[in-house]
């Protein structure tokens, strides 16, 4: 069945697909790997037992829409010294038969469907691939079993390479698998963590197969190249995601007469609950754009609850672990704590935003000068939101992208986005994102667009702050340095 | 797909800008049928054919292709009643023009009439093709007028249509077009007029001034017949007229073929020229035409479009059940001394708490050692065997297997489960559930080193499997 598909792709494209098996003894994150390298948290069943997987599944990873890989997860093999035992048996004259044809033997044989049914599938897809990976938990102890299981692999006469997995834990016998690898001459092992990815761990992974298999080197390389592209356009429209977001934050404004304290704090109140309503539908967004299933955000790794940020914006102790400090001296009163700025008449507005603003500006100036004008006689307040809350929402948004980005497919988890990172963005935030978002301050407009129908100005305001966002972000492929 | 070959283009473009205008469209809307049926008319996987094609299927089956259609035929109905009532426009104003005149026609005066506007408009045109405009203003300014265009998402497709030209500088010719093509008519509708006025009623012809001095006039008519003299129309004859009376009446003709002519070369000739440029800019950029796919919602789109992984075709499918192994209840009599087995046990591990002597002890790991191991079982006849096992490390069926063959060689067996060594997993559950499940009573499967000492003590042990396990509290 596969021999008919594999011609069909042939003919379809020059070049049949690299086939590769991802073998391994049982528990030691075959499923978790797959579900790495398709970027798909959904695949197969992960779970801390052993013979969790129990069936042979495919998984093709495409470039420009061709298949160039495919994957076939294995159950885990459970039983090998036993079954080093039964080849052994069953060859006649010794080991000094090819490999291949032993393997063979032991398909056709009964055990193979019942006592071994399992290690037959993993042997029988094995015969069918161009490599194998050979998945080892490096947290393990090098045991019989596991150099009975490598000889018995070993003898289907393909390329194996092993990948050590969770070699991120502390106490990995990463040295003592080198060595037992050594003995049977596979010198080129694959550390990898299937829950913590290294930054860069699939290009290497991906590089170190293609020095291995170099008829098909092109063609790995060629997927590298495409997932960082993906990578790349993913992250750009993330964060003209984030841009829009902070953009409609910064917009809003509401009118209120300064003599109810009651007004000032029901309005305030229906401002925070806007921003975090919108907050929500743009992490809603990034979730979807990074191919996050609703029913997974439960165990997902994220710092989410549900697909929500379990702390609010407009707690000030959120904005202090981000290490912004709350409270400067223009807010005032009350609202200092609702993070809401408010400016009584125009007159707290700073000299450089006002010149700024005339600059810039148009119609659109004098509406605003004019409306706080008025506000300055009749006693009015204009509530907005606060700068501080905007930096606030910037940095953990992309912190949230960084954690999407380096968030495995495999892991189980939770782990926190750390307030370090976030400190760090919202720092190299400051100087200027709250300049850039001044031009959205005077366009009170902006904030109730529709999606979609952004005008002109607002796109291309979104464009120049995500353009900043992307400057301080980290790149792709780098350890986690914000651009000061 | 036949929708396909009717929209494909800018129409499609279009569609697929409304779409992410609409954006209630949930990317994954489409049914997987629907999404194979996109992938197989787009057998390169462009993106942006991948885009459309998906909008293309997602406007067929939401009646979106029909509004287009419908919103296409109505713009060109309201392209048209512009055009006509333009035309009206120019030929009402001339005839009037020329009728409050009686009868004798002051041609600069004239002229500037018909042409002043025009020439003004047209040049503010040139000149703000040279202005660098985000297109906000004529946007918005024709978002308005599309606005009145009603039908089902009529304003969607109107917003579609200005986000996607403004993006690919479409806008400043969509614009041009229009008003070329409506100032093209009300100027046809001049001429319409000037002729019918000239051929069924009797004009003289004037050059009047009140203020210029006479050679500005003569200045005025000698550049005005600069073009058609190079377009092989002469005016060699025409002398300047400052009076209607005197004229015969082939100057009169002359004169009103002059006026014709000048009409056609200065009012329908540049506009026609501003029309063609504008449709070949247009041809040009709409081929040219691209959907923003960094946006959010088609890379949401071309995630699903063009997956860089499927998975879930299982290939090899899980059997009904597995062979497993199960423990048994020993036969026999069993009266040897207690034993322990250090299953897959490291080196490092030590077992403090066991109170057996070293002999007793012995490291279970390789093949040979395994199958030693059961023959020297099955030799001494252990009356109570325990079997520590790494807790860190996962269970598997080949372990089970070498446990049930162990413990029928024994009396009564126990299997202690050692805490994980630093760092490792906790899989003690694991191993309880799996003991558990190939039929080992619970109370055999020990963590307590005081449990071990309770249970390895003469007197509690019993021979029996089942005075084992009742004889442990």
């Amino acid at each position: 069945m596969s021999e008919n598909r594999s011609t069909q792709q042939r003919s379809k494209s020059q070049k049949a697909p690299l086939r590769l098996a991802i073998v391994g003894h049982t528990n030691t994150g075959k499923t978790s790997l797959m579900r790495t390298l398709t970027r798909d948290a959904r695949f197969g069943e992960v779970a801390d037992l052993p013979g969790t997987t129990r069936h042979v599944e495919c998984a093709q990873l495409f470039v420009d829409g061709r298949v160039v890989l495919e994957l076939f997860d294995t159950p885990g093999i459970e039983e090998p010294i036993e079954l080093l035992a039964l080849l052994d048996e069953q060859s006649q004259s010794g080991s000094r038969e090819p490999g291949p044809l032993r393997i063979d033997r032991f398909l056709a044989s009964t055990p193979a469907a019942h006592q071994f049914e399992q290690e037959a599938k993993v042997l029988r897809q094995m015969r069918q691939c161009d490599a194998a990976l050979f998945v080892i938990d490096a947290r393990d102890n090098v045991l019989a079993k596991h150099r009975d299981e490598l000889a018995i692999l070993n003898l289907c006469g393909i390329p194996l390479m092993p990948l050590l997995n969770f070699v991120a834990d502390d106490v990995s016998h990463e040295a003592a698998w080198r060595e037992a690898m050594a003995g049977l001459g596979l010198h080129a092992i694959i550390r990898f963590d299937t829950v913590v990815p290294p930054v860069d761990g699939e290009r290497l992974l991906y590089g170190k197969m293609a020095s291995l298999l170099d008829s098909h080197a092109s063609e790995l390389h060629a997927l590298v190249e495409s997932h960082a592209e993906d990578a790349r356009q993913r992250r750009s429209a993330a964060l003209s995601q984030i841009a829009a977001l902070l953009i409609r934050c910064a917009a809003l404004r509401r009118i209120v007469d300064v003599r109810s304290q009651s007004d000032l704090e029901s309005a305030a109140h229906t401002l925070n609950t806007l921003v975090r309503d919108w907050e929500q539908r743009c992490v809603s967004h990034l979730l979807s754009l990074y191919r996050f299933y609703p029913d997974e955000l439960a165990s997902s790794q994220l710092p989410l609850v549900n697909g929500r940020w379990q702390t609010d914006i407009f707690d000030p102790d959120t904005l202090q672990e981000m290490g912004i400090r709350v409270g400067s001296g223009a807010a005032a009163g009350a609202a200092a704590g609702l993070g809401v700025d408010v400016l009584l008449g125009g007159m707290t507005l700073g000299a450089a935003a006002a010149t700024g603003a005339l600059i810039g500006g148009g119609w659109q100036t004098f509406r605003h000068f004019g409306e706080q004008l008025k506000g300055q006689m009749t006693g009015a307040k204009q509530l907005r939101i606060d700068d501080n809350i905007l930096l606030g929402l910037a940095a953990r948004e992309c912190a949230l992208v960084i954690a999407l980005e380096r968030r495995g497919h495999a892991a189980r988890t939770r782990t926190n986005v750390d307030g370090e990172l976030e400190s760090q963005l919202s720092a190299a935030l400051q100087s200027t994102l709250p300049r850039l978002l001044r031009t959205a301050r005077r366009h009170s407009e902006w904030a109730y667009t529709k999606e979609g129908w952004e005008s002109p100005g607002f796109s291309g305001l979104a464009e120049q702050v995500a353009k900043d966002l992307a400057k301080k972000m980290p790149g792709l492929n780098e350890p986690r340095s914000i651009q000061g | 797909m036949g929708s396909e070959t009717k929209r494909s283009g800018f129409a499609g473009l279009w569609l697929a800008e409304t779409l992410r205008v609409i954006n209630s469209v949930n990317a994954d809307s489409l049914s997987q049928k629907a999404v194979s049926q996109v992938r197989a008319a787009t057998p390169d996987n462009a993106p942006q054919t991948l885009a459309v094609n998906w909008s293309l299927s997602v406007a067929e089956r939401d009646g979106l292709l029909q509004d287009q259609l419908r919103w296409q035929r109505r713009a060109v109905l309201f392209l048209m009643i512009g055009m006509v009532l333009s035309l009206l426009a120019g030929f009402t104003g001339t005839i009037t023009m020329l009728d409050s005149q009686q009868g004798v026609v002051n041609i600069p005066w004239s002229l500037s009439a018909i042409l002043g506007i025009h020439f003004l408009m047209l040049l503010i045109w040139i000149i703000s093709l040279f202005i660098r405009s985000d297109g906000a203003w004529s946007g918005r300014l024709l978002l308005s007028l599309l606005a009145r265009l009603r039908g089902h998402h009529g304003a969607e497709l109107a917003q579609g249509l200005i986000t996607l030209s403004q993006r690919n500088k479409l806008m400043p010719w969509w614009l041009g077009s229009v008003s070329q093509l409506v100032w093209l008519a009300g100027l046809l509708g001049s001429v319409l007029a000037l002729l019918t006025a000239f051929s069924f009623q009797y004009y003289s012809f004037s050059w009047e001034t009140t203020l210029l001095p006479g050679s500005v006039l003569q200045w005025l008519q000698e550049s005005l017949s600069w073009l058609p003299q190079m377009l092989g129309v002469s005016s060699d004859t025409l002398t300047l007229a400052d009076n209607g009376s005197g004229l015969a009446d082939e100057e009169r003709r002359a004169w009103a073929s002059w006026m014709i002519v000048v009409v056609v070369m200065y009012g329908l000739l540049p506009r026609l020229l501003a029309l063609t440029v504008c449709w070949l800019v247009l041809t040009l950029r709409l081929r040219l035409a691209k959907l923003d796919l960094s946006h959010p919602f088609w890379q949401r789109v071309l995630g699903i479009c063009l997956p860089t992984a499927t998975g879930g075709r299982i290939t090899d499918p899980a059997p009904d059940a597995l062979v497993s192994a199960r423990f048994t209840r020993p036969e026999g009599i069993f009266d040897g001394p207690d034993a322990a087995v250090r299953f897959e046990l490291d080196a490092s591990q030590q077992l403090e708490g066991l109170t057996l002597s070293a002999e007793q002890i012995r490291e279970v790991d390789t093949r040979v050692e395994r199958e030693e191991e059961l023959h020297w079982l099955k030799a001494t006849r252990p009356n109570k065997l325990l079997i520590l096992c790494e807790s860190g490390h996962s269970p598997d069926r080949g372990t089970l297997r070498w446990l049930t063959r162990a413990g029928e060689c024994a009396g009564a067996l126990s299997i202690f489960l050692m805490p994980p060594q630093t760092g490792q997993q906790d899989r003690r559950a694991i191993w309880r559930q799996l003991l558990t499940d190939a039929e080992l009573p619970a109370k055999q499967v020990m963590t307590d080193w005081h449990q071990v000492r309770q249970w390895l003590q003469p007197d509690t042990g019993s021979s029996s499997w089942q005075g084992e396990s009742q004889g442990n509290v």
